[in-house]
């Protein structure tokens, strides 16, 4: 998964707690200045929901809540891991260029 | 306008979705970015079936697929049949093994198609006319009864554009076009509607699975016709190019504002496109049945 990908900025999104299409679409927005299409969200959603990553919670209202699942939690992690990782690495080399020979 | 564009997902991503996705629209206000997203996002979701669906539900959701593949199939295919229904392509036929034997190609593997889809729609049709004498249910008798009264009005308006030109001596002006165009809009319309009604029906009809297995295999045997007439396309569009280039470079369309070999081109991707299309949805249909077995 890119850092840009739908899924992970839905699933980064859900970390902080159950939200519904329209606040998931708000808070990706507001933490990744991206701005989700609703096509482009409920796409992710439903990828989500079929790889067992997050849950659709029961409402009666229309808006239905979404949170992550144990397996969703943990492959989050594993993946924001990696990115951070690999931006530490970059930073580091960057830095390292950039300082006089 | 995108209360419309929900319309386009696939019914079962629909009945799973589509409140939440109506609810968001009425949160945020869609803009012209966002619309053309639904579109892509409807796109996708036909490609990708969602969890959460029984395979039957799948199965029949594969049925939808094939169909509108098959409807939009023959509007390309009608189109080809347009283009090279002059006298030269016939007498270019003769003269040529190759063209000839790719044109009966083409109308054969078109043909069996036409009646492999009769023969997957069947037992469909047999379970919901069985449902309807049970029940007497009004809505189905009207789902069941759109797609013969959407033909006979398309074939209605055919009918009168033939007597209007027979009774003006062919005369190709304003008005005939305008008519033409007009029977062009009510053939939309009309397919649309062949499309639908099979969909709501089998929404409505316990199909059952034998009934399903049948019309998703048969489906299979369509798809197949489709890649072969747009095997036999290919072959007709290199004959052409190779045995009769000037054929292959006349004018086509009303007034010759567009060139044979571009059109049939131009039809060619459209019938490989909707012929994968078809291969997938089937295919999607055959594993959801053996999933379910």
């Amino acid at each position: 998964m890119r850092s840009s990908d739908p899924s992970l900025l839905v699933m980064a999104s859900l970390a902080e707690g159950p939200k519904h299409g329209y606040a998931i679409s708000r808070d990706v927005k507001e933490i990744a200045g991206v701005k989700l299409g609703p096509g482009t969200l409920y796409g992710a959603l439903a990828r989500l929901e079929d790889r067992g990553l997050i849950e659709a919670l029961t409402s009666d209202d229309r808006r239905r809540p979404y949170r992550l699942t144990g397996s969703g939690a943990e492959a989050l992690r594993e993946q924001l891991t990696d990115q951070e990782r690999v931006a530490r690495i970059g930073l580091r080399r960057l830095s390292a260029n950039a300082s006089p020979a | 306008m995108s209360r419309l564009l929900l319309k386009l997902y696939p019914e079962a991503w629909r009945r799973r979705y589509e409140a939440e996705m109506s609810a968001l629209l009425d949160d945020e206000p869609p803009g012209p970015l966002a619309r053309l997203d639904l579109v892509r996002g409807a796109v996708r979701a036909h490609l990708h079936a969602i969890s959460g669906l029984s395979p039957l539900e799948r199965a029949q959701g594969s049925v939808s697929g094939v169909l509108g593949a098959f409807i939009c199939f023959c509007f390309a295919g009608s189109a080809f049949a347009k283009t090279t229904e002059d006298s030269a392509f016939q007498v270019a036929g003769r003269e040529h093994g190759v063209l000839g034997g790719a044109h009966y190609a083409v109308l054969i593997a078109a043909f069996v198609a036409a009646v492999l889809l009769l023969g997957a729609a069947a037992p469909l049709a047999w379970r919901a006319l069985a449902q309807l004498r049970r029940t007497r249910d009004r809505e189905l008798l009207r789902w069941i009864a759109l797609p013969p009264l959407a033909l006979i009005i398309w074939s209605g308006s055919l009918g009168g554009l033939a007597l209007w030109l027979s009774a003006h001596h062919h005369r190709a002006d304003a008005i005939a076009w305008l008519l033409l165009s007009l029977c062009g809009v009510v053939g939309v319309i009309a397919a649309f509607a062949c499309w639908l009604a099979p969909r709501a029906i089998l929404r409505r009809v316990d199909a059952g699975r034998p009934a399903l297995t049948l019309s998703v295999h048969t489906l299979g045997a369509v798809a197949a016709c489709m890649w072969v007439v747009a095997i036999a396309t290919t072959v007709y569009l290199v004959a052409i190019l190779a045995d009769a280039p000037s054929l292959a470079a006349s004018g086509d369309g009303p007034g010759a504002f567009s060139v044979t070999d571009v059109d049939i081109a131009i039809q060619l991707a459209l019938m490989t496109c909707l012929a994968a299309i078809a291969s997938l949805s089937a295919s999607r249909g055959t594993r959801a049945l053996r999933r379910a077995s």
